[in-house]
């Protein structure tokens, strides 16, 4: 990583337009995912966002609801620490405890799964995991599990129900994605707007700002973190970036079923 | 003539990439039939004051597996006793090849994500993590490999898949070094002295083969102009 500082980046960007890396304030990293990685899981990707790297994978089991004619739909995220140095191994700390709950959430608001026909009886039905390893971090890693739990979840298989188990070989013939979600974040160092923070620009922000638009354009999930404050004109110019950004990343996720080079 | 066709001292196919990740100080990647596995070093670093040892480096391995790594049910999040037992024996493994007296002081983090198992996880770990080792510049003592013989069929045969590991008589995961020392090795089952000295024997014969895999490995990271792209290998 490129160490530099607040005043650099202020001074560089007011001089060029332009980021440390080169980019626009409101251009992603590169994207790069494919599909159907893990062949144990039932549905799995691997997405990256310039260096940082998540791989997803969905296990099915079969049991008791929660909450009555509703699958059970679990997502979890690890910041493992083969990462970074400064993740550690042990119960997830209060960044990756944040970092599951926001993705969990924009999933569940944008009914990205149709829970109802997971249920197979009122008690009874399907549960979901969605899991995800951060393997390497360079800053941003809400985006990039968007983004490989999206594409984890668009080759979601379920498997069959016999005599009370699941048969892992046998899966069921129905659509069970409902919607698409995508995720932008912002930084905001001093008073500039960039999208898609590395680890560094995270590091100079004052405030982050993660916002999930599904493929209607509904906002689905917002989470500000960091002590710096926003204005109203700040906001509305990240919505309508993430809102901008929606198509051209669904169909990175959608549309590409594998990697294009450089 | 074995399940999936296979000589007895005959290998699932492997693939070893190093340099993938761009964080840890060394990285390595490995396919190894069915078997995914990712290797982060790193290191070397100042020991934390309760841990350090002035004399040597404190050597520090993690066995994880992804919960999605099984064809069976959904793993936990916590490694269960299994993890926590090989992350111990790969740890002894691989103190015994590193140099750990060039690093006084200092902490040498090894960090292990099993991604799709299908048997013979250790062995592969194992290999990754040297390969891993070499990448992050740590100074070994010699090149490392292992692999899982095993007794199927009343017969040793070498490197079990998950199916053989199943249905088989034995299981004997070894890891040597060039030289011939051995540094892990577990039974789990019933075989002869004379079975276990021709398991030894079949692995010692594949000194060779990992010596160009992990060679090979390092010709591509270092010939390569575009990065090493593990979305691309995986």
């Amino acid at each position: 990583m490129i160490h530099y500082s607040k005043e650099t980046f202020l001074e560089y960007y007011r001089n060029y337009t332009r980021r440390i890396d080169g980019r626009k304030a409101d251009q992603y990293r590169e994207i790069a995912i494919k599909h159907d990685v893990i062949k144990t899981a039932e549905g799995s990707a691997i997405a990256r966002l310039g260096d940082t790297l998540v791989v997803a994978g969905i296990k099915i089991e079969y049991g008791d609801l929660f909450e009555d004619n509703k699958g059970n739909f679990i997502v979890n995220i690890d910041l493992s620490p083969i990462a970074h140095e400064s993740f550690v191994s042990g119960p997830p700390d209060e960044r990756g405890i944040e970092l599951s709950r926001i993705v969990d959430r924009g999933f569940r608001s944008a009914e990205v799964l149709n829970l109802g026909k997971l249920a197979l009886e009122a008690k009874k039905g399907y549960t979901v995991f969605l899991d995800m390893y951060v393997i390497d971090y360079d800053g941003n890693a809400v985006d990039a599990s968007y983004l490989a739990g999206m594409a984890a979840l668009s080759n979601i298989r379920i498997p069959k129900i016999e005599n009370d188990k699941l048969n892992r070989n046998e899966f069921v013939q129905d659509n069970f994605l409902q919607n698409h979600v995508i995720s932008s974040t912002f930084a905001k160092i001093d008073d500039i707007i960039i999208l898609d923070p590395t680890h560094m620009e995270s590091e100079l922000a004052d405030v982050l700002v993660s916002i999930a638009v599904d493929r209607d354009d509904n906002i689905v999930g917002i989470q500000k973190m960091g002590n710096g404050g926003l204005n109203r004109d700040e906001l509305d110019e990240m919505i309508e970036i993430a809102l901008k950004n929606r198509p051209k990343i669904l169909n990175r996720i959608l549309g590409e079923k594998d990697v294009k080079d450089k | 003539m074995r399940s999936d066709g296979r000589q007895k001292d005959e290998l699932r196919n492997i693939k070893l990439e190093v340099g993938i990740l761009r964080n840890a100080k060394g990285s390595a990647y490995i396919e190894w039939g069915m078997n995914k596995i990712l290797v982060g070093v790193y290191g070397p670093e100042e020991a934390p004051p309760a841990i350090e040892n002035l004399e040597r480096a404190i050597i520090k391995v993690e066995y994880r597996m992804a919960t999605f790594c099984s064809l069976e049910e959904h793993g936990k999040y916590v490694p269960n006793r299994r993890a926590v037992e090989i992350s111990k024996v790969l740890r002894e493994a691989l103190s015994n090849l590193i140099l750990v007296d060039r690093y006084p002081g200092g902490l040498i983090e090894v960090q292990i994500l099993v991604l799709q198992a299908e048997g013979g996880t250790r062995v592969a770990s194992f290999v990754a993590a040297v390969a891993a080792l070499i990448d992050a510049g740590i100074a070994l003592r010699d090149i490392g490999y292992g692999i899982s013989a095993g007794k199927v069929n009343n017969e040793i045969v070498l490197d079990l898949s998950k199916e053989e590991d199943n249905l088989g008589q034995g299981d004997i995961p070894i890891c040597i070094t060039r030289k011939g020392d051995i540094l892990l090795l577990q039974l789990d089952g019933k075989i002869s002295y004379e079975e276990l000295q021709s398991a030894i024997e079949m692995v010692r014969s594949k000194r060779e083969f990992f010596e160009n895999l992990i060679r090979d490995a390092f010709t591509r990271r270092y010939s390569k102009e575009l990065s090493n792209d593990l979305v691309r290998h995986i």
